[in-house]
């Protein structure tokens, strides 16, 4: 297929997007609300990546930075987003257009709003299709269309319908069809299925599961239903108040949480296996990203804080081998103070 | 057993006037009713379109049955005289979804409970109404001083959605319908609700429906559920007995889509994605039984007659072929199958725990 000149030399191996000390502010009146601190993160081609927190906890803002999606008065204020080694970050406008579905798409919340209501499907994929640079003729062009459709499950026949005439569901397989349409190497999927009922939710989850087999990309799914991260993702980081807490695999997460946080986000989470006497929410409020407080952003909710955790913020270091988790509780050997109220 | 307000084989369609022929069924011929002396917790669920919603508006009398009566005390909820209505509204409370859309961005959060304090002469003076407000706040785990004087903009989705809860409080009514309360807040509030809703049940013997698409937080907070499929009630009984052990198909399906925590990657594994695309033919909705095209375990009377209800066990009723041989549900009425325990019961198991 005819690729427009932004095109680069494939990788076939190895981190495909790498953030860097990426900052996020919304600048209000009342000074900078910092949505996202100082996020480092790093992610392999293929790997499917779940950003998981309470609302507010920074993790859309984050993938909107990736797609460079941040409106005023929100702004990206330093840090680097290198997809594939290109630094997305230093792209200009037109450049960074092409780039979102070709290199990076998204897959929304509302698939429903996303769509253009007076416009056919087929219409509304081949107009992506061409902004990037295909020239190909109708048929040829509604024959993809048709492919993308089926691999999401899709009839046909639903190339020619309007939104209106599709569920919930379905436009939300459109809106994975369309984002898949280039084969970008990052598919950010923003709670793809909130607004979908269980049923359906699992189809698209599956759906979107086989379209990173077969493609290859990797994903990055926002979500805060730990049930379904647990199903999809391969490695899930936790955030809170704009801060990566913890990264770790999808299995070692639900199973045994490190940070004091990601444990009580698991326990929030009712299961089937037995009927609680009380559902547990996290106790208190996120703090306000206007002033956040010294040292640790969790300390002031968190029932294992230690005196300096309200000074000292802890860095997100390496736990057992392929964990990474910011927390002091882990870092015991290079503060005596902590490892005392450990033991007690 | 008296109940408080009762559908008596209510259905509800919509469309279909002089000028259209195209009709929606959104509920059809449901019995079930919620118990005056035993408080209890039921959970209506099913998915988008099911009739769940359109069921909670019967409830609360802001929709009309186009066939059945809704019966409130024994009497007919449309035909209530200006004092009858006046006790339905003090009794029945409702929670909606949209924690956002309910309040009035240009006037403080507690102008709500004010105004509910004041129209239904809660207080006798200010200071009085003053402390009614604080009360209920605190029962629903709110910091008055957090909340009073603040405008909605400046609370949380949770902390607007308590507040709702702080307002049914007030009335201490018989009944609260929460419609989906908690589906448009995160994991962490989801439970703080569920736990305040479950709170009001015990201490002051509320009973509440819960309106869901959730099985698991029905399970965690109900004692009972109707699971509800195009308008129809196709499972009922004890959550331990629905949601653990489902018998009809469409209920099994929704207990297997659950995203279980602890199965990490289930799905993949196996990957029965059952190719369940909705037909939008309304031709091919059967004339049966409505889950029909979707079914897996589908037979060839279920596309022509529909099934009854079936009884299947003293706390359980399944509306599906498969279980032809047991008898039927008397006269459908799915209270039939819940467990109810008298509120005596219930102190005493709790003092003994």
């Amino acid at each position: 297929m005819a690729r427009l000149n932004y095109s680069f030399e494939e990788k076939a191996s190895g981190p495909i997007l790498q953030v860097n000390d990426l900052q996020v502010n919304y600048e209000t009146v009342d000074g900078a609300v910092k949505a996202v601190s100082s996020v480092n993160l790093t992610l392999q081609a293929g790997e499917r990546l779940a950003l998981v927190g309470e609302s507010g906890c920074g993790k859309t803002t984050l993938a909107l930075a990736i797609m460079r999606l941040i409106r005023p008065p929100g702004r990206i204020v330093q840090g680097e987003i290198i997809l594939d080694g290109r630094d997305l970050l230093k792209l200009n406008e037109e450049e960074m257009r092409l780039a979102r579905l070709a290199d990076v798409s998204l897959v929304t919340q509302a698939a429903m709003n996303a769509l253009n209501p007076v416009m056919r499907i087929q219409d509304q994929i081949i107009d992506g299709l061409q902004d990037h640079g295909y020239e190909l003729s109708k048929d040829e062009f509604r024959r993809r269309v048709k492919s993308l459709l089926e691999h999401v499950g899709l009839n046909a026949s639903v190339a020619r319908m309007y939104p209106h005439e599709l569920s919930g569901g379905m436009k939300q397989r459109v809106g994975m069809a369309t984002a898949t349409a280039l084969q970008p190497k990052l598919i950010i999927a923003d709670e793809p299925t909130s607004a979908l009922d269980v049923v359906v939710q699992r189809q698209v989850m599956t759906t979107l599961g086989r379209l990173q087999r077969e493609t290859g990309a990797s994903v990055i799914l926002v979500g805060h239903d730990m049930g379904l991260v647990a199903q999809f993702a391969d490695k899930v980081g936790v955030m809170y108040a704009g801060k990566l807490v913890e990264l770790s695999p999808v299995h070692q997460v639900v199973h045994e949480p490190l940070h004091p946080y990601s444990e009580l986000l698991l326990k929030s989470v009712p299961g089937l296996d037995q009927k609680q006497e009380r559902l547990i929410g996290i106790p208190g409020m996120p703090p306000r990203l206007i002033d956040l407080p010294p040292g640790c952003f969790f300390a002031p909710r968190c029932p294992k804080a230690m005196p300096h955790c309200s000074q000292v913020s802890p860095e997100l270091t390496p736990v057992n081998g392929d964990r990474l988790v910011a927390c002091h509780l882990y870092t015991e050997e290079t503060t005596p103070e902590a490892e005392l109220e450990g033991s007690a | 057993m008296s109940a408080i307000l009762e559908l008596r084989n209510v259905s509800k369609v919509f469309g279909g006037g002089r000028f259209s022929k195209r009709s929606t069924v959104a509920v059809e011929d449901v019995t079930f009713s919620i118990p005056a002396d035993t408080p209890t917790m039921i959970a209506v669920a099913g998915e988008s379109g099911s009739g769940k919603t359109t069921l909670s508006r019967l409830l609360l009398g802001v929709t009309t049955p186009s066939e059945g009566v809704v019966l409130y005390h024994g009497a007919d909820l449309s035909k209530l005289g200006k004092a009858g209505r006046k006790q339905f509204l003090h009794d029945v409370q409702p929670i909606y979804q949209d924690p956002f859309g309910v309040y009035n961005p240009f006037y403080r959060a507690d102008h709500l409970l004010y105004v509910t304090v004041s129209k239904f002469k809660l207080a006798k003076s200010d200071q009085d109404s003053q402390r009614i407000v604080e009360e209920a706040l605190e029962t629903v785990g709110l910091r008055p001083n957090e909340i009073l004087g603040r405008y909605p903009h400046q609370l949380s989705g949770g902390q607007r959605q308590r507040v709702m809860v702080a307002r049914a409080l007030l009335l201490k009514p018989r009944v609260i319908l929460a419609d989906e309360p908690v589906s448009m807040v995160d994991a962490s509030l989801r439970a703080t609700i569920l736990e305040s809703l479950r709170s009001l049940n015990r201490d002051f013997g509320i009973s509440i429906l819960y309106v869901t698409h959730d099985l698991t937080t029905a399970y965690q907070i109900c004692e009972n559920i109707i699971v509800m499929y195009r308008g129809v009630v196709v499972e009922s009984g004890a959550v331990e007995e629905v949601i653990i052990q489902p018998k009809h198909p469409y209920t099994k399906l929704l207990v297997e889509s659950i995203p279980q925590m602890r199965a990490v990657r289930d799905w993949e594994r196996e990957e029965v994605e059952g190719e369940t695309i909705q037909s939008l033919d309304e031709s091919q909705v059967s004339a049966g039984c409505k889950f029909a095209d979707r079914c897996p375990a589908v037979m060839d009377q279920c596309w022509t007659a529909a099934p009854p209800l079936y009884r299947l066990s003293a706390k359980r009723a399944a509306r599906c072929f498969i279980y032809e041989d047991e008898p039927l549900l008397d006269s459908a009425d799915v209270t039939d199958t819940f467990v109810l325990q008298p509120t005596a019961q219930r102190a005493a198991d709790q003092s003994a725990n």
